[in-house]
């Protein structure tokens, strides 16, 4: 993951208890981030949860029910006014590229550039052009483009007019697996060479990832965690991001010291302390690589399924309480389906939350 | 710092455009409603004085000639769109769009083209008679005033409909339906009777029902075959009896029949979602038919081709060079007529198409879809039903105009609006307006919201958006609009007989009365010149259809 040399810049885009309403809907509730200068966010949630909605307000498309949305100093709306989208200098990528169909590819890159001269604005449509690996398709519509190349136009055409912010709604959700994969790191480093400030939508964890300096973790018209990618991944701070992000399984336990959980599979040890009182019923995030293979630990589980990977192989295991594990070993390890395999818990810190039941 | 850029929420704006909408749909309903309450309101003397007379005749004829133009329309129709669609055979392509030239040609065209032909001093009787030497009534020949002829003219030009609807319907069945069936052991000729033609019903119904709307609407045709209907009398009563409100319970009555129309069409739309659903857009691979098959297929698709379109144009083009005795000034004068009138009627309904269609963009409010519905309702109303409905309320509102002005300023100012084109364009707004509102909101469809919102974040205000994006893009379906309102303005005959001003004259209508005095050679320049310009929305159909968009 790439480090955060400014986080500590100050912060371009600041939402303060933002609330979003449809009707007696709320579609976002309080949501709190902030995305400094030159930073690429994303927001990252199943579909519904009001990212879309979030990034749409920001761009100046939905009112805000409360709380207020400011972006380098400037307000940009509050519950009573909202400045319009064209004077808020934010561009914008849609999931279905919206590209002008009546225009040509140049055409399309100039709409936002009135004020410029004919000769600068030739000159800023060839820099663009050359910027997302398309030169030379100036004249040709939009509809001779492949899906992946009308979305480098869409991008070009947002950055043409020099934004502050760019907001990029699930830019990628319509191109197939190979291109977005080739595409994505391909646009991070576009919005880096340029140091513009991003915010993008997006459903798919391994986009944001590849993206993102911040991520924000949405459900149900809540932000519930904006950092790092490997702080929402290391200390999720709830249950659905543990969940969501990297797909951990939980196994039960109970407090026994600040530092410890008694489980299915022992005392579980952390270097720092979990949160919890002594006595209180927790869940414990055990991700895949948390669980080791060992021959000779006292602790074992059944083997509910075996998936051969190839270069490993892949089980799923239930323990005596019903808790659900699974464990990724070498090939040479072979246990069938049914037998009981012995594993030992790895975890250097625990992340807990109070027992669902 | 942003006081001054910093706008109100949007909402006002909005707001002030979906009342508008509203507003227009409730007047435009107005007439609708009026005629509604007179079902309600109106007197039950002159009413039972018809259910004695005349009612079951109208009843009964206007329930033949449904059955009769449903036979000939689907005869027509569906054999020739199947044909065309999965079938080669000589001449497909050209018949595929030369199946819709018919449409072109209003029925009162049609149907006094054909009494010249062949009416009994008509040139196919007399060279009869000189053939065979037989007199006055010794033989037997069709009579084509009759309600059996009123039916073939009015299948010959409405079938078009029912075929491309239903060609529509079989190009969306995919090839692998058809292909089940034959490897399950069905013919072709069985995969047709028990495949593809249950499969097209609904759109066939469809088709169908658009049909029979215009045949209920239908007056010159019936008129001049002397063919008694509901149209016929509700203006017999309303200028025979004078009666506006047993006019008003006869149109009331044929509101019941369209409805159950609606009703119907409005039920099998919803059952055609079931098929083709998963239709490929692969194009079935065409049966070839050979020899006798084929050239049978030919004959078949070209027979309604040439009765429906080339032999009645050819009659009018022979009569309006030959033998029409017909100023060039009156010609004019009559054109200009028409085509003001139809401008500006064009005009208006495009105008309000494109409020209503912004509005219900626009605004997120339920009401304002409903306006939108009930504004394009009176499509499937006859002229002569809309006709009354407007006459009466602007009759009344002129006189409380009268009186004002007599009492306020002392003057007589007429009736300034039944008593003129206000009536008539009033009328043609409420007729033709869901044409424009289907053209316009299919082109507002294809600009999708975000193309909007990429406009705006790209420093576009909304006016500018609409300059710079909505405008060009726009422009085609609004001129497709405008041109079909056009042309359905220029062949309207029965409101503009009622709502005309006294001696204004269009062109249909100087048609439709030089043929009633039996100066069926007269009428024709007029009569060509509706025809001719009925072509350009045909011909923008079949571009379409070529073009592979099968749509009405």
């Amino acid at each position: 993951m790439n480090a955060q040399p400014h986080t500590l810049v100050t912060p371009l885009l600041t939402l303060t208890d933002i609330s979003i309403a449809y009707g007696d809907h709320l579609a976002v509730s309080h949501a709190q981030m902030q995305l400094a200068d030159g930073e690429i966010g994303c927001l990252l949630g199943p579909s519904g949860c009001g990212k879309s909605t979030l990034l749409r307000a920001i761009a100046g498309f939905e009112p805000l029910q409360s709380g207020q949305l400011s972006m380098g100093g400037r307000i940009l709306a509050t519950n009573q006014q909202m400045l319009p989208p064209e004077k808020r200098n934010i561009g914008m990528v849609f999931q279905d590229v919206a590209l002008f169909p009546h225009l040509n590819i140049a055409d399309n890159i100039a709409f936002g550039l009135q004020k410029l001269s004919r000769k600068e604005r030739t000159a800023r449509i060839t820099e663009l052009l050359k910027l997302v690996g398309l030169p030379g398709v100036e004249q040709r519509f939009p509809h001779s483009l492949s899906g992946g190349q009308q979305q480098r136009i869409a991008l070009a055409r947002a950055l043409a007019p020099r934004p502050q912010l760019l907001l990029l709604d699930e830019p990628f959700s319509g191109l197939d697996a190979k291109l977005r994969e080739s595409l994505v790191p391909e646009v991070r480093s576009i919005l880096k060479t340029l140091g513009i400030s991003a915010l993008m939508v997006s459903h798919d964890q391994h986009e944001a990832f590849a993206i993102a300096d911040k991520i924000g973790v949405m459900n149900d018209g809540q932000v519930l965690q904006w950092a790092s990618a490997e702080e929402v991944y290391n200390q999720p701070s709830t249950h659905f991001v543990a969940e969501f992000i990297g797909h951990g399984d939980f196994i039960h336990g109970t407090v026994h010291c600040p530092n410890c959980v008694d489980s299915a599979l022992g005392r579980l040890r952390s270097e720092i302390p979990h949160g919890f009182n002594a006595g209180e019923q927790v869940e414990v995030l055990v991700r895949l690589q948390n669980v080791q293979y060992d021959a000779g630990s006292p602790y074992s589980a059944q083997i509910q399924q075996r998936t051969f990977r190839g270069a490993n192989i892949l089980y799923s295991l239930l323990l005596s309480n019903g808790d659900k594990l699974a464990c990724l070993t070498d090939p040479s390890v072979d246990i069938p389906v049914g037998a009981a395999m012995p594993i030992r818990p790895e975890l250097q810190n625990l992340v807990a939350f109070p027992a669902s039941h | 710092m942003i006081a001054s850029a910093i706008q109100t929420l949007p909402f006002r704006r909005i707001n002030w455009l979906s009342n508008l909408a509203v507003l227009v749909a409730a007047i435009l309903a107005l007439p609708i409603l009026v005629i509604a309450a007179y079902v309600l309101t109106g007197s039950a003397e002159v009413w039972r004085h018809l259910a004695d007379t005349v009612l079951s005749d109208y009843v009964i004829n206007s329930l033949l000639l449904v059955v009769g133009v449903s036979i000939g329309s689907l005869l027509l129709g569906v054999p020739t769109a199947w044909l065309t669609s999965v079938c080669a055979f000589p001449g497909r392509r050209v018949l595929t769009w030369g199946l819709l030239l018919p449409m072109a040609v209003p029925a009162y065209i049609i149907a006094y083209t054909y009494t010249g032909l062949l009416d009994f001093a008509g040139p196919v009787q007399t060279a009869l008679r000189e053939i065979t030497g037989l007199g006055y009534g010794e033989y037997w020949f069709f009579e084509i005033r009759s309600i059996e002829g009123a039916a073939i003219m009015l299948a010959l030009v409405l079938y078009p409909y029912v075929y491309l609807m239903s060609r529509a319907a079989f190009l969306e069945q995919s090839q692998s339906t058809l292909e089940v069936s034959r490897t399950l052991g069905y013919s072709y000729k069985q995969s047709f009777f028990r495949l593809a033609l249950p499969l097209a019903r609904p759109s066939i119904m469809a088709g169908l029902t658009l049909v029979l709307m215009e045949t209920l609407a239908d007056y010159g045709t019936v008129k001049y075959f002397g063919v008694t209907t509901f149209t016929t009398g509700i203006f017999r009563t309303f200028y025979g009896l004078g009666d506006a409100a047993a006019a008003a319970q006869l149109a009331a009555m044929l509101l019941g029949f369209v409805s159950i129309l609606i009703l119907l069409e409005r039920y099998s739309r919803r059952k055609s979602r079931y098929h083709g659903g998963n239709s490929q857009g692969k194009q079935a691979r065409l049966i070839k038919l050979e020899g006798a098959a084929a050239w049978g297929a030919t004959l078949y698709c070209f027979t309604p081709v040439l009765v429906g379109f080339l032999l009645p144009a050819g009659v009018l083009l022979y009569w309006a060079l030959t033998q029409a005795d017909f100023t060039a000034a009156e010609f004019i004068s009559l054109s200009w007529n028409s085509f003001y009138l139809a401008t500006t009627a064009a005009i208006i309904a495009v105008v309000l198409a494109l409020l209503l269609c912004y509005a219900k963009r626009l605004s997120t409010r339920h009401h304002v879809k409903t306006a939108v519905t009930i504004a394009g309702l009176g499509y499937a109303l006859p002229g002569t039903i809309i006709a009354i409905g407007v006459l009466i309320p602007l009759a009344w509102l002129d006189h409380r105009l009268i009186a004002f002005a007599k009492n306020t300023f002392g003057i007589d100012i007429g009736l300034v609006l039944s008593g003129t084109l206000v009536a008539l364009l009033f009328a043609y707004t409420v007729r033709f307006l869901a044409v424009s509102l289907g053209a316009v909101q299919s082109g507002l469809d294809k600009i999708k919201p975000s193309i909007d919102f990429a406009g705006r974040s790209l420093g576009c205000t909304p006016t500018q958006v609409l300059k710079r994006i909505h405008v060009p893009l726009m422009r085609s379906s609004v001129l497709t609009a405008l041109l079909i309102v056009f042309v359905d303005v220029l062949k309207e005959l029965p409101a503009t007989l009622i709502l005309r001003p006294f001696n204004f004259n269009t062109l249909a209508v100087r048609a439709f009365e030089l043929a009633s005095d039996e100066r069926l050679v007269d009428a024709a320049p007029a009569s060509l010149m509706i025809v001719l310009v009925g072509l350009a929305p045909v011909i923008l159909l079949s571009r379409s259809i070529a073009r592979g968009k099968h749509t009405i």
